[in-house]
C-alpha cells in the first residue's frame, strides 16, 4: 500500500511535472504555433527519464517514497496520454489527417525507442560508475 | 475573492488539478492490481482510456454556446487533472517489460490497443457530450 510520505512525494512530483508540461506547451505554442511539439517533447523526455531512472533508482536502493515521487509523481504527470490523443483528434478534425495519423503512430514508436535509450544509458552509467 | 497575480493563476490551477490527478492514478492502480491477473498491464490501460474519455467529455464544454467554462477551471480539469491522471512514460515502460515475456499478441495489443482504445474513448466521450449539449441548447431556446 502507498505510505503517507509516498503520497506527499507523489503530490510534489505531480505539481513539478504538470507545471513543466504546461510551460513547455505554452512555449511550443508561442514558438511553433502548435502545442503538439511541446506534448511530443515532454512525452519523449519523460519516456527516456522513466527508462533511465526506474532502473537507476532500483539499483541504488532508493527508498520507496522517493522512487514513487519521481516515477509515479513527476514522470507520470510530466507525460500525458489524453492530451496526445486529443491532439490527434483535433489535427484530424481541423483538416490535417496525414499529420494526425503520422503523429498518432510515431509517438508510441518513438516513445518506445526513448525508453530503450534510457535503459541503455542506465546500464552505461552503471558500468562507468 | 483572493486577489492574485494574473501569471500565478494558471500555475495554481494546473497544480491544484495535478495533485488529485496523480493520486487518483496511483490509488486506482493500487486498488485494481489484485483484481487484474495476467501479463497485460491493464491498470495503466484503464487509467489512460478512462482519462481519454473524460477529456473527450470535458473538451466540448470549453466552447459550448449555453455557458462558458472558466479558463482557469478548464486548465485545472484538462492540463492539471487529466494531464496528470493519464501517463505516457509508464505506458512505454510497460511496453519494455512486455517485451520480456515474448508474446507478440499481448505486446501488440497493449502497444497499439492503448492508442486505439484511447482515441475511440475520446471520440465517444466528445460525441456524447456534444449530443447532450445540443439537446440542452434546443431546450434552452424553447424556454
Amino acid at each position: 500500500m502507498i505510505s503517507p510520505e509516498g503520497l506527499l512525494a507523489i503530490a510534489l512530483g505531480a505539481v513539478a511535472g504538470a507545471l513543466t508540461r504546461y510551460y513547455v506547451g505554452l512555449w511550443s505554442d508561442r514558438r511553433f504555433g502548435t502545442p503538439v511539439l511541446g506534448t511530443l517533447s515532454v512525452n519523449l523526455m519523460g519516456a527516456f527519464l522513466m527508462g533511465f531512472l526506474s532502473h537507476i533508482l532500483a539499483r541504488w536502493g532508493a527508498p520507496q517514497w522517493l522512487s514513487d515521487g519521481i516515477t509515479v509523481g513527476f514522470l507520470g504527470s510530466l507525460t500525458t496520454f489524453a492530451t496526445f490523443t486529443f491532439e490527434v483528434s483535433n489535427l484530424r478534425r481541423e483538416g490535417y489527417p496525414r499529420i494526425a495519423w503520422f503523429y498518432w503512430l510515431s509517438t508510441p514508436i518513438l516513445g518506445f525507442l526513448f525508453v530503450e535509450a534510457g535503459i541503455a544509458f542506465s546500464h552505461w552509467v552503471e558500468i562507468k560508475g | 475573492m483572493i486577489s492574485m497575480h494574473p501569471r500565478l493563476r494558471p500555475a495554481l490551477a494546473v497544480s491544484l488539478g495535478a495533485i488529485p490527478g496523480a493520486w487518483s492514478r496511483c490509488l486506482l492502480e493500487a486498488y485494481l492490481e489484485p483484481y487484474l491477473a495476467g501479463n497485460v498491464p491493464f491498470a495503466t490501460l484503464i487509467v489512460n482510456v478512462t482519462g481519454c474519455f473524460l477529456l473527450g467529455v470535458i473538451a466540448p464544454l470549453a466552447f459550448a454556446r449555453a455557458f462558458v467554462l472558466h479558463p482557469d477551471l478548464r486548465l485545472l480539469l484538462t492540463t492539471g487533472f487529466i494531464g496528470s491522471y493519464t501517463t505516457f512514460s509508464s505506458y512505454e515502460l510497460d511496453n519494455d517489460k512486455l517485451l520480456g515475456i515474448r508474446d507478440a499478441a499481448v505486446e501488440g495489443f497493449y502497444w497499439l490497443g492503448s492508442t486505439g482504445l484511447g482515441l475511440l474513448a475520446l471520440e465517444l466521450g466528445s460525441r456524447l457530450m456534444l449530443r447532450g449539449l445540443a439537446y440542452w441548447e434546443k431546450w434552452d431556446d424553447l424556454t
